[in-house]
C-alpha cells in the first residue's frame, strides 16, 4: 500500500531553488534512506512535507495516502500521521513533556474520535514507551528538551514517535551528534517501532546508523534532485567513496 | 467593572484583578490559612508596603484578560536587611490597558529589592510598565533588580516599557532589563508538528512566558488555578 507519494516536487526557499523535481514513492512496511551531501535539500525535503512555511512548493505534489498533504496544516499532516524527527528538536521552557505529550496524545485521540486519557492512563503510557529510549523518569517533569543533552533530544523525539505512533516517520539526520551508545538506543527504538503498516525515512550522513536501521532503499539526493536510487550497499559504497563518483558517472 | 482581590498569607500577596466570575472561580482555591480581602477598584489602584529591618515580603500581581486595570504599587525599605520580591503578569485584550506603575524606594542602605514583570497583549490590548528605583546617597549596599518583558500576541498589540533607575548611592548593585517580541515561530512549529493545534500552541507558549511570574505562587492549588486561567484564554 502507497504511504506518501512525492511527484515533480520543486521548492524554494526566498528565491532560491533548492528541490528540482523530487520524485519518491514510499509504501507500508518499507524503510527508505536519503543520502546527500549539504546543501544537497535533505532538510527543505522534510521540511517541506511536515509544512514548515518558510519554504515555497512551486511546482508538483506530495501526497499521503492519497490525500492532498501539501493543502494541510502541520497539526493536520501529523493528525493524518506524519512525524518529523527533527534535526535540531527545538527547547521549549516553560512547558513540560507531560503537558506538552498530553496535549499532542489527545489531539491525536480527538481526530480519532476517541476520548482523551484519563491523567493515570497518560502518565502509564509515557512510562512505558520512555522505556523505549531508555529515557530517565525524571524527564518528565521538565521543560521540552530543556538542560537535554544532544543525545537526549534525540531520544526525546523517538520517545515521542513512541507516543503518537505515525504511519510515516521522516527522521532528519537523527543520529548527527551521537554517541554509540546513544545511536544504539535511537535505532533500537525505531526497529521496535517498525511495523508492516508503517514507513520511515531515514535521512542521514553517515553508513553508521544504517548498520542498525537496514534500509530496503538508498536514495542519493544531490543539488534537488535524487540522482540515483539503489540497495543497502550503496550505503558502504558512499562510506568508501564518497559522493564525487556519483556525481562523476552520471555526468 | 474589574474587582481586585488581595490574598495575604502572612509573608506572600497575591493581588489578582480581573472581572468577578473569574476572582470567583481562583478563589475557590484559596487554603484556608489565608485571608482574602477587596482592596479597591481596579481602575485606580493603590498597593502600598513597608518593611522595616529584616522584614521580607513576597508580591505577586496578576492582572487578567478582559479587565482594564491601572494600578500604583510603591514599597518602601525602611531598614537594613528588608527585602521585597515583586512579581507581576499583565495580561491585556480587547481594547484594555493594563498599567502598572511601581516605585521602589530604598529609604535606607542595606536592603534587597527583585522586579519581575511580564505584559502580555492581544487583539489591540496595551500593557504599560513604568518601574522607578529610587537609591539615595546614604543607601549604599543596596541591591536593587528589575526586568520587564512583554510579548506582543497581535498587529495591533502594543506594550510600554519604562525602567527608571535614580540611584545616588555608589556602592550598590543594580540592574534592570526590557524586552518586547513575539512568539518563537519554532516553538509554535514543533508544538504543530506533533499535533497540537495552532490555537492550543499559542495558549502552551503564553502560558510557558507566564510560567516564570506563577511559579512564585507558593499555595500549588492555587497556582494550578491561576495557570489554568491563562490556558484558557478565550482567544
Amino acid at each position: 500500500m502507497n504511504i506518501l507519494s512525492v511527484k515533480n516536487l520543486h521548492a524554494c526557499v526566498d528565491d532560491r531553488e533548492i528541490l528540482r523535481g523530487i520524485n519518491l514513492e514510499v509504501n507500508a512496511g518499507e524503510v527508505h534512506a536519503i543520502m546527500g551531501p549539504n546543501g544537497s535539500g535533505k532538510s527543505t525535503l522534510s521540511s517541506v512535507i511536515a509544512g514548515r512555511d518558510s519554504y515555497r512548493v512551486t511546482e508538483g505534489s506530495v501526497t499521503l495516502y492519497g490525500k492532498d498533504l501539501l493543502a494541510m496544516t502541520p497539526e493536520q499532516r501529523s493528525w493524518e500521521g506524519v512525524f518529523l524527527g527533527f534535526q535540531y528538536p527545538v527547547e521549549i521552557p516553560g512547558v513540560n513533556n507531560v503537558n506538552f505529550m498530553r496535549a499532542a496524545v489527545n489531539e491525536h485521540r480527538k481526530f480519532k474520535g476517541l476520548p482523551a486519557l484519563s491523567a493515570g492512563e497518560f502518565l502509564k503510557l509515557m512510562k512505558e514507551k520512555m522505556a523505549y529510549v531508555e529515557m530517565d523518569p525524571s524527564f518528565a517533569s521538565r521543560g521540552v528538551n530543556v538542560g537535554f543533552s544532544g543525545g537526549e533530544k534525540k531520544r526525546n523525539e523517538i520517545f515521542q514517535m513512541a507516543m503518537i505512533e505515525p504511519s510515516l516517520a521522516i527522521l532528519d539526520e537523527t543520529d548527527s551528534g551521537l554517541d554509540v551508545d546513544a545511536l544504539r538506543i535511537v535505532a533500537s527504538g525505531v526497529n521496535r517501532l517498525r511495523t508492516k503498516e508503517n514507513a520511515t525515512i531515514v535521512i542521514t550522513h553517515y553508513q553508521r546508523l544504517l548498520d542498525y536501521i537496514v534500509p530496503d532503499v538508498i536514495h542519493i539526493l544531490y543539488k534537488g534532485q535524487i540522482i540515483l536510487s539503489d540497495d543497502k550497499s550503496l550505503a558502504l559504497k558512499i562510506e568508501e567513496k564518497g559522493y564525487d563518483w556519483i556525481v562523476n558517472d552520471l555526468g | 467593572m474589574t474587582s481586585v482581590k488581595q490574598i495575604f498569607f502572612g509573608r506572600e500577596y497575591l493581588v489578582l484583578t480581573g472581572d468577578e466570575a473569574l476572582l470567583g472561580r481562583v478563589l475557590e482555591h484559596v487554603p484556608a490559612s489565608a485571608s482574602v480581602s477587596d482592596i479597591g477598584d481596579a481602575s485606580g489602584l493603590k498597593f502600598e508596603l513597608s518593611l522595616r529591618e529584616n522584614e521580607t515580603a513576597s508580591v505577586t500581581f496578576v492582572s487578567f484578560a478582559g479587565s482594564p486595570a491601572k494600578v500604583d504599587v510603591r514599597v518602601s525599605l525602611l531598614g537594613a536587611g528588608a527585602r521585597c520580591d515583586l512579581k507581576g503578569l499583565l495580561v491585556a485584550t480587547g481594547e484594555n490597558r493594563v498599567e502598572y506603575d511601581v516605585f521602589m524606594d530604598h529609604c535606607v542602605g542595606g536592603a534587597v529589592s527583585n522586579q519581575l514583570f511580564k505584559g502580555m497583549a492581544f487583539d489591540s490590548g496595551v500593557t504599560r510598565f513604568g518601574g522607578l528605583i529610587h537609591v539615595p546617597q546614604y543607601a549604599q549596599k543596596t541591591e536593587a533588580y528589575q526586568a520587564n518583558h512583554n510579548l506582543l500576541l497581535s498587529r495591533s498589540a502594543r506594550a510600554f516599557s519604562k525602567p527608571q533607575l535614580e540611584i545616588y548611592a555608589d556602592d550598590v548593585k543594580c540592574s534592570h532589563g526590557a524586552t518586547v517580541g513575539r512568539l518563537n515561530e519554532d516553538e509554535i512549529f514543533y508544538m504543530r508538528s506533533r499535533g497540537i493545534s495552532e490555537k492550543q500552541a499559542f495558549s502552551l507558549a503564553c502560558t510557558a512566558f507566564a510560567a516564570e511570574v506563577l511559579v512564585s505562587i507558593s499555595d500549588s492549588g492555587l497556582r494550578d488555578a491561576v495557570t489554568d486561567e491563562i490556558l484558557h484564554l478565550n482567544l
